[in-house]
This record gives structure tokens, sequence and C-alpha cells, in this order.
């Protein structure tokens, strides 16, 4: 249906002329929802500005957060050189690779309305939320979502949360949770009667209301520290550390009347106050306006985990929970009010 | 006098009175019938005949169709031809000779991204 548009339409360029020089001249590779899609496309276009993937705001708000107003002119250019190939349009979905995973044409120049997952999401979203999902990380079963549904991505990520169409978010986990476990994508409402089944030892109402699910249904997931950026020669590269596996529930740095839940898991990122020492002196200056463990929602749901081996383990137990030790110093001030200073008491077995 | 003769008696009274009232009613049926009274005759109303109706203004006389008819016109969007863009993008040999060699440069990032 596309094809009858022909390439100038949307991708620009001069008709008429066999020269490679003369015909690319204003080519645009990845043509803007704007011009190539609205047309026809109008209610995806309109919203599209307010998705994530296309706006990049997650980003901004935690930078904006760290940083300093004067600060902002360096911090811009670390996002053109390191951040903005995340920025992906209509096309790096629907026709092609994302560009940040090399581009490339996903089938010829068709069009996609459910584009492979493996091309598209977990091209991107491959070292954290690919290896959990599909049991990629050594020792840590696949997400049951997957391994024994074999529900794609969209299954739950509806085209309106990638459309922008729920609304202008600052951050993944602003605004009401989506996909949430009682309520998906496709309209499906799975576990909409989980919560409070009674013949489910701790889900009653006041672990329901402590904790939320992946508290007990995730389990161990990657964890990554010190990243750095640089430039040499024009290139631009980052250097993180080795990561960490490990599950640590916290306390909810995003508490909300959507997230009300008091102690959920945390992951830890890789910023460090001098990740861009590379652009300028001191660019975060509010390091610890923010955690360091941030609320997370691990792609590796069990229904069996050890937290749920019995009541004590997690009860008395301050393994699965990030305390103080767990905390490099350098970020003890960022992590303070995520840390959980005591532990739930170890209760009688069957109480 | 016995029951016999009783109700011999007692039902030919009936029979007389009963023969006498019909008599009566038949005699009054013959009687002058009271005279109606006139009804002035009221005036008949009649419809206003109809006003005029505006006369309408002729509209154009449609022109006879004459088949085929022209296809409908498609919505307004510039489509520039691109012939030029798939002949030289689906010719491997014009590809390969146009194609700008690119300089793969090793990687200098380190860690997962």
């Amino acid at each position: 249906m596309h094809e009858r548009y022909g390439c100038i339409t949307c991708h620009g360029g001069v008709s008429g002329t066999d020269d490679k020089e003369a015909a690319h001249e204003g080519l645009v590779r990845d043509p803007p929802s704007a011009k190539a899609c609205a047309v026809c496309h109008p209610e995806q276009a309109a919203t599209e500005g307010q998705s994530l993937h296309a706006n990049l705001q997650g980003y901004w708000t935690v930078l904006e957060a760290r940083s300093a107003p004067d600060k902002m002119a360096q911090i811009r250019l670390v996002m053109e050189n390191h951040c903005e190939k995340c920025h992906s349009s209509c096309g790096q979905c629907h026709v092609s690779r994302p560009t940040n995973v090399g581009g490339g044409l996903l089938t010829g120049h068709n069009y996609k309305k459910l584009p492979p997952m493996n091309l598209t999401c977990t091209a991107c979203h491959g070292s954290r939320i690919q290896d959990e999902y599909k049991g990629k990380n050594e020792g840590v079963r696949a997400d049951v979502h997957w391994i024994k549904a074999g529900m794609p991505c969209f299954d739950c990520h509806t085209a309106d949360e990638m459309h922008g169409a729920l609304g202008e978010f600052n951050h993944r986990y602003d605004g009401p949770v989506t996909p949430s476990c009682s309520a998906t994508g496709l309209g499906k409402e799975c576990h909409a009667d989980m919560p409070l089944a009674p013949e489910i030892e701790q889900h009653d109402e006041t672990h329901l209301e402590a904790l939320s699910c992946q508290a007990c249904h995730s389990t161990t997931y990657k964890n990554c520290f010190n990243c750095h950026v640089g430039q040499k020669d024009g290139e631009v590269y980052f250097k993180t550390d080795p990561v960490q596996m490990t599950f640590k529930i916290g306390l909810n740095p995003r508490r909300s009347a959507e997230r009300p839940w008091k102690y959920v898991p945390l992951r830890h990122v890789p910023v460090a106050r001098d990740s861009f020492a590379y652009y300028g002196q001191d660019l975060l200056p509010n390091f610890d306006a923010l955690p360091t463990w941030k609320y997370a929602t691990p792609h590796n749901i069990q229904r069996i985990t050890p937290q749920t081996e019995s009541c004590n383990a997690c009860h008395g137990n301050a393994e699965f929970f990030l305390t103080a030790d767990d905390v490099l110093p350098d970020e003890m001030e960022a992590n303070k009010d995520v840390i959980v200073s005591q532990v739930p008491e170890a209760v009688e077995e069957g109480q | 006098m016995d029951t016999k003769t009783l109700l011999a008696k007692g039902a030919g009274g009936l029979l007389i009175a009963g023969l006498l009232f019909l008599a009566a009613l038949t005699l009054s049926g013959c009687a002058e019938p009271e005279a109606i009274a006139a009804v002035p005759p009221t005036a008949t109303v009649y419809a206003p005949p109809p006003t005029e109706a505006p006369t309408p203004t002729p509209g154009p006389t449609p022109a006879a169709l004459h088949f085929p008819l022209p296809a409908p016109t498609s919505e307004s969007v510039e489509r520039p031809d691109s012939q030029n863009c798939v002949d030289c993008h689906t010719d491997e040999e014009t590809l390969k000779a146009t194609a700008k060699e690119e300089e793969v440069k090793e990687s200098l990032s380190e860690g997962e991204g």
C-alpha cells in the first residue's frame, strides 16, 4: 500500500536523474513522522512526540535532576554524542531495525504493523530485558510469560504505549502502571483475580500493599556500575565495569498512588559522579538528588522464587534487601531513601 | 279447589295480562310522533384555496452521463515520480559501483550498554 506513494514522497531526493549525488540531494534516510506518516496515520503521528522512544524524556528527566542549568549545554552534547542514538522514529520499528543497532530493513521495504521483537524491541533492549526475558543469563530461568506462554513484547506493551497515546510522561515509571500484572494490552486482563486470592498464602492485603509483584516473583538480574563516556579520534565510546548479578529489594523511590508499595526490586544504574568528565568538570553537581539503585521491573518473572520458598526467606533475612553494606560509600547519600535499615522481622512459619 | 285448577287459573291470568301489555305497547306506537324541532343549517366550512407555491429556481440541467466515467481524483499527496530511485536501488551492479566503502572501525566501548 505504501509503495503507491513512491520513494521521494517520504525520503525526499530528486526525481528524473540517474546521477547518484544529484538524486540524493535533500535525501532524508529516516523521515520524521510529520513528513512521512502523518498524512495517512494522523492519530499515531499526533502523539508520537510524547513517546519516550521518540523524545527520550526519561534521560532528560534524570540528567536535569542530577545536573544544573548552567551545565546543560555540556549535558546536551553528552546526549547528542552518546544517548540520542536511542531515539527511534516510526520507521525504525515498522520498516527497519533501529539505527542504534545498525539499521537495515526488516523484510525488504515492507511495513510491519507488528514488527518482529527480536529485530526491534530486544535489538535495543538486549543486555537486560532480552537476557532476562529469554533466560540468557547463566543460571537464571527465563520469564514464564516467554517460556510458557510465548508472549512477545507487544502482548503487554501496547501500540498506544509505544505511540505516546497514553499521555506525556517524564519517565518510564511516571503515570499509570502500564502494563500492569492485572491488566495488559490487547484487551486482556491477566491476573485480575490474582491479587486477593485466599488460596495463595502471601496474597493477603498486608503483603499486596507492601510489595510489588516483582518483589516476590522476580529473581536475579544484571546491575551495571561505573559508566564513563568519551571520544577518541572522533569516535564516541563508553566504558562500564563488569555487571553484577544480584537481586535487591529496597524502599520504593517512586512511591505514589499508582505505585503504592513500600518494597520493590531495585537495579543499579551505572551513572557515576564523573561519568561525563570528558565533557567538563562537575557536570552532575546534584548527583545525590536521585538514587543510583532505581525502581525496577525485571523481566524474569517466576511463580516460585527464592523469596517465595518460605516466610523467613525474606523475614529476618537481609540477603534480599538493599542494606547499607550493599551500597558504595560514595553513593550512600544518593541512596539514603531506598536503603532498608531494618528488614521485616522473622515470623513463625505458617503464621 | 285443587292445585291444578289454581295453577291453571293463575297461568291464564298471566297470559291475559301479557297480551294486554303487548296491545298497549302496540297502540302507543301508533301515536303521533312529537314534532322535531327544526335545526337551522350551519354554514359549510370550506378549506381556503391553496396559495400558489413559489416557483423553484431552475437548476442546471444535468448532462447526460457518458460511460465509462472518468476515474475519481485521488487525495492531494504530491507523488513525484520515483522510477529513478527504483531503477538504481534494484540494480545490484549499479549499487556496487556507486557504493561508498565504509571504514569499519573497532569499537572502543567496553562493557554492556
